[in-house]
């Protein structure tokens, strides 16, 4: 297999692009077409280099990767919808990597883009009587969460705590929603409107617009070679018996979950463990899933979670920092542009272009991304 | 490349599966499933044997394939939902890529389809354009039309021509939506839904499903008439056509090939064949003068041409090259995330001499050409 390196990603600040309230209105397709022209000329390579390429957007509509590269020049190459709910994106660039990695292609393209409507966004991965019910994505989140709690131990306070960090980080980072704050509190995040118990408004992210783009080749095609950062893993699973189409256990666990089926490939294949990492990206729509991701992914043992977030494991200036540009509570949840979202926060901080968020030295990252159906993606980068 | 082959295919008969009128009531993730059940069959594999799923549906919402999937068994494989092209082809082109590479031996990729009634939402278009009335899919199939009959001398009766010749086809096919026959007269005396287009020259929206196995030749059960990929491209737009895969200039006659013409181009050449190789093709014709300017465009005859071979029978079931045998999409109906493994999988049939009354003789090479929105174009050619 050819070594795949990132060459370059793009990122329209996360947030609200309705033209309400004096902010910009933008076209799903313009924001996505955004991404990739600074995707683009951060690679400082030209659109007629592409070959290939995979877009994702989850509630635009199955053509809007089209309406985005129409905007750059119909090229003719192969663009593919690919989608994976919130972890479309990823998926993409998982779809690039192969190709590239196996020869098919030497320099290919993927990418993210969304507007979300207010409020609970649709979840038709559920069937209809199920979301009569109330089964819907808090809903079923609060299940999750609630047989957490009796499982580990962890309490209202932890969940708060994994939020209060997130947006602590977010502050930072230009283009997470919640950039320049407000920082919030634990006794804000406890004492905001509950959404579905134990769940409230301050740990959920936040429905946002938005878009991502990453360039990925073969290494010998990159412009420049300093501090080129590669995809040394890669690994995508679905769920196993016993798990129903977002994720959760419908009884008493008995098989691995995708996170950690995905976790075993991409450690295996990579030849790197959790302890070699020096900064991760974990993925929490709702703050409590840090707390089981965590666990899962094996960056520490079953119910420990809690206590090492209480000791600032995770934070920038911790052991092992997460989520240091907001996560999907701090950055904001474009769903369709969150998965390569993440992956460009690792390539930041590998490039060591994550200004005050920048964690001193990192070389090896990881990430996890989920998405209904269910789906987990586990990445291991390097520089 | 590892050689990719065909080990099984399945379909769900295309149709409606509403609960309504005495029809059975079926909603496109139950179908999926049955399909790949069947292509399991067909294939004598065992579920536990397949190592990653690609498919989708066009308007089934989020996850169609891992809802499919989920009816046969959760077993943890990378599922990835693809569209491009009515969807299908692009995940049996991905099916095929990932096996060719060498990422994975067997793998399944399904097409499943329950579609609402009427005017379908064309969401390759931006809202502007859809708010505009840009948008209905017949319309814009009914300006090309004009234009091609103004560019070529072709006449509607050109048109019903396509549309009884694909009825005749999917009368002889249980798996087709429509079992009888219409006449010349019925098609151009049938609702006019965007003038030249009648009702009978419109694909008729259907439900359905259908499932392919593909796997490195190593791991077919049975070597007997295997059928191989020898070659499956895919293009999107290029400068001058608009998202319905038309074109803004004012002319067809435009030099800049479009997606389809791009990607026979490159088909052609990857698998050292040509037209006047193949034995049986697919050509995709959501509207009956789609068909027309489709054999063009692959390459079949020259442009202008198709209306008189069609008249003189040649792309008729005994023809010098026998098209859409089954029913094309006039006959078969369009599951639209189905429509492009179902394709793929007559010409299965037709090389593995299973084509029943519909069999050409001793078919051993075919062509599929599948098309949508975006606009994108995905062929292939298989052969015995």
């Amino acid at each position: 297999m050819k070594e795949v390196a990132i060459a370059g990603m793009g990122f329209v600040k996360f947030g609200r692009y309705d033209g309400q309230k004096g902010r910009p209105y933008k076209e799903i397709y313009e924001l996505g077409a955004d991404a990739i022209t600074k995707a683009l000329k951060y690679a400082d390579m030209e659109w007629k280099d592409i070959q290939v390429a995979y877009g994702a957007s989850m509630f635009g509509g199955l053509g809007v990767p089209n309406q985005c590269t129409s905007r750059l020049g119909m090229p003719g190459f192969p663009i593919t919808t690919v989608e994976g709910a919130c972890s479309s994106s990823q998926q993409a660039m998982r779809q690039a990597y192969l190709d590239i990695a196996n020869g098919m292609y030497d320099v290919g393209l993927a990418f993210g883009t969304e507007k979300i409507p207010p409020g609970l966004i649709a979840d038709t991965l559920s069937p209809v009587w199920m979301l009569r019910m109330g089964f819907n994505l808090p809903g079923t989140y609060a299940l999750g969460t609630r047989a957490y709690m009796q499982a580990s131990g962890a309490t209202e306070e932890d969940m708060a705590r994994v939020a209060v960090m997130e947006r602590k980080n977010a502050i930072m980072n230009p283009n997470a929603f919640w950039y320049q704050g407000p920082e919030i509190t634990v006794e804000e995040v406890l004492n905001s409107r509950m959404i579905a118990s134990p769940i409230r408004f301050l740990m959920a992210c936040a429905n946002a617009d938005g878009a991502s783009a990453a360039i990925v080749c073969s290494k010998d095609k990159l412009k420049s070679k300093a501090k080129a950062v590669t995809i040394v893993g890669s690994a995508h699973a679905t769920a196993t018996y016993g798990y129903d189409n977002l994720g959760n256990s419908v009884r008493e666990k008995m098989n691995p979950n995708c996170t950690e089926l995905a976790c075993k490939q991409v450690w295996e294949m990579s030849g790197y463990g959790p302890e070699d990492m020096d900064v991760i990206q974990l993925y929490e729509a709702m703050s409590p899933s840090f707390l089981w991701d965590a666990e899962d992914c094996g960056f520490c043992k079953r119910g420990e979670a809690a206590k090492l977030v209480r000791e600032g494991y995770f934070e920038i200036g911790g052991k092992m920092p997460a989520n240091t540009d907001g996560g999907l509570v701090g950055r904001g949840h474009p769903t369709g542009a969150t998965g390569l979202a993440q992956i460009a926060e690792l390539f930041f901080q590998l490039r060591g272009e994550a200004g005050p968020r920048q964690v001193p030295g990192a070389k090896i990252a990881f990430n996890h991304c989920s998405g209904g159906g269910p789906n987990a993606l586990c990445h291991v980068l390097k520089r | 490349m590892r050689e990719v082959a065909i080990a099984g295919i399945g379909l769900a008969k295309f149709g409606r599966y509403d609960g309504k009128k005495g029809r059975p009531r079926k909603l496109y993730p139950e179908m999926g499933g049955d399909a790949i059940a069947k292509a399991l069959k067909y294939a004598n594999m065992e579920w536990k044997e397949i190592q990653a799923a690609f498919g989708g549906t066009y308007y089934g919402g989020l996850g169609g394939t891992h809802q499919c999937v989920a009816r046969v068994g959760l077993t943890g494989i990378p599922i990835v939902n693809v569209y491009s092209g009515h969807s299908s082809e692009a995940a049996l082109r991905l099916a095929y890529l990932r096996v060719a590479l060498g990422v994975h031996d067997i793998v399944v990729a399904v097409g499943a389809e329950t579609l609402p009634g009427g005017l379908l939402d064309n969401q390759t278009m931006p809202a502007w354009m859809r708010m505009m009335g840009l948008d209905p899919l017949p319309a814009a199939a009914a300006c090309r039309a004009v234009r091609y009959m103004e560019d070529y001398g072709a006449t509607v009766e050109d048109f019903a021509r396509v549309s009884v010749m694909e009825r005749k086809n999917a009368a002889l096919n249980p798996n087709a939506m429509f079992q009888q026959e219409v006449t010349q007269e019925e098609v151009l005396r049938s609702r006019m839904i965007a003038s030249p287009l009648t009702l009978l020259m419109n694909c008729a929206n259907a439900d359905g499903a259908a499932a392919v196995i593909v796997c490195s030749k190593n791991k077919l059960k049975s070597k007997k008439k295997v059928v191989t990929i020898a070659s499956m491209v895919q293009t999107s737009g290029t400068y001058g056509t608009t998202p319905s895969g038309g074109s803004v200039s004012v002319s067809t006659k435009v030099k800049n090939p479009d997606c389809i013409e791009l990607a026979a181009k490159q088909i052609w050449e990857a698998s050292g064949y040509g037209p006047e190789d193949m034995d049986v093709i697919q050509v995709h014709d959501a509207f009956s003068p789609a068909f027309l300017w489709n054999v063009e465009k692959c390459g079949f005859c020259k442009r202008g041409e198709a209306p008189r071979l069609l008249k003189e029978g040649y792309f008729e079931k005994d023809g010098k090259m026998p098209a859409n045998t089954d029913g094309g999409i006039m006959g078969r109906g369009h599951p639209t995330g189905a429509t492009g493994i179902a394709q793929v999988a007559e010409i299965f049939y037709q090389l593995r001499e299973e084509a029943g009354p519909r069999q050409v003789a001793g078919a051993k090479i075919g062509f599929a050409q599948g098309a949508s929105p975006g606009p994108n174009a995905v062929l292939t050619v298989l052969k015995r």
